[in-house]
């Protein structure tokens, strides 16, 4: 018997075969003493493995995970990610009041690295011009006394996505492999 | 009054009660303790891993759906650490023979087998004969035949859970999981 027909009467026995595949086991079976044998030592491993009885156990582990699980420290995540929101929340509002200083400082390296490269034509600082427009456009709207809703709903949804995606950065799902299964 | 569900316990100790969490320990201890050993083959060993396991479960319990079973789930912690410990290790378990000597790993007398049907004493030797030579025979295997062996015939899974679990092809945990069977099948008739 080969390693083909043994792999067959295993799949047999664990019941995964098809209807083909059954037929063709059970033909093996009628015609080959061999795989009979072979097929009834392993029937016999299947029932000793079903029949190992538990060990038992000595100690009780429960006492002792309860002691680390009290030690622990006592912020849970749920807690963790009320923090980590309340941070960004901060962080937003502090960048919105520093935006009109981080704006001027731009426009002022704009403007200096403009004059010094007024001889060149470069692709690049247009880009560079087009994304302050834009970034200088969406923070404005954000500083005003009252939060509109006219900002355009692809920036805010932009904006929404990159905070989701910093708090996601900043939670453990992005960064560490917590998934113990 | 009725006992507690799985699934109420665990919905309690996603709301911070420790006491439901130990409660789920106890119910399942010595299951996760036995698949434990029947990797690590011995006895100090599987009841650190079975430990280490219920504090990783409890500290990603907030992420588990209660819907899902917790037996499944606490085994499944318990095999990765398990071979994550043997991989470290990088040695092949050594059964000790002291380990499957000791009085306190046969079986504890159950005394509701005297009642009309009790073994004699000689059958009763032989089964655990039986038992320490299969116990003996799984932990001569390779952790990894000792791996497909544990989530085929002790977990139920199937060919493609085992492969999930494992995250390894279908084909190379059918074949693993042949040869276990075959390489046990000869290491128990050679004890014969």
């Amino acid at each position: 018997m080969n390693e083909q027909q043994e792999q067959l009467l295993n799949e047999y026995l664990d019941g995964t075969l098809n209807e083909a595949e059954q037929q063709a086991a059970e033909t093996l079976l009628a015609t080959s003493a061999e795989a009979r044998a072979f097929f009834a030592e392993l029937q016999q491993m299947f029932i000793a493995l079903d029949e190992l009885d538990e060990l038992p156990l000595m100690t009780d582990l429960s006492a002792q995970v309860m002691t680390q699980i009290v030690a622990e420290p006592a912020t849970s995540e749920r807690w963790i990610r009320w923090i980590l929101l309340a941070q960004i929340a901060v962080a937003s509002l502090v960048i919105m009041q520093l935006w009109p200083t981080l704006q001027g400082w731009l426009l002022r390296s704009q403007d200096v690295i403009a004059t010094q490269l007024n001889t060149f034509t470069w692709p690049e600082l247009t880009i560079w011009q087009e994304i302050v427009a834009w970034v200088t456009a969406v923070l404005n709207q954000l500083t005003n006394a009252t939060p509109t809703l006219n900002l355009a709903s692809g920036q805010w949804s932009l904006l929404i996505i990159l905070a989701f995606v910093a708090w996601l950065a900043s939670n453990r799902f992005l960064v560490s492999n917590q998934n113990e299964v | 009054m009725a006992e507690a569900t799985d699934q109420d316990l665990l919905t309690q100790a996603q709301q911070g009660n420790h006491v439901a969490f130990g409660q789920l320990v106890s119910r399942y201890q010595t299951a996760v303790f036995n698949s434990a050993y029947r990797i690590l083959g011995r006895r100090q060993d599987a009841e650190d891993a079975a430990q280490e396991a219920f504090l990783r479960a409890y500290r990603a319990i907030d992420r588990f759906d209660v819907k899902r079973p917790f037996a499944p789930w606490i085994k499944r912690i318990t095999l990765n650490l398990c071979l994550n410990h043997l991989a470290l290790a990088q040695t092949k378990t050594q059964v000790v023979a002291t380990d499957l000597a000791r009085p306190e790993d046969n079986e504890a007398p159950d005394m509701d087998q005297w009642t009309h049907q009790t073994p004699t004493p000689e059958q009763t030797m032989e089964k655990q004969e039986r038992h320490k030579q299969l116990r003996a025979g799984i932990l001569a295997l390779p952790p990894n035949y000792r791996a497909v062996l544990e989530l085929r015939h002790f977990q139920e899974l199937s060919y493609e859970e085992m492969a999930k679990v494992l995250e390894r092809p279908l084909s190379s945990i059918k074949s693993d999981l042949f040869r276990a069977r075959k390489l046990l099948a000869q290491t128990l008739k050679s004890k014969i």
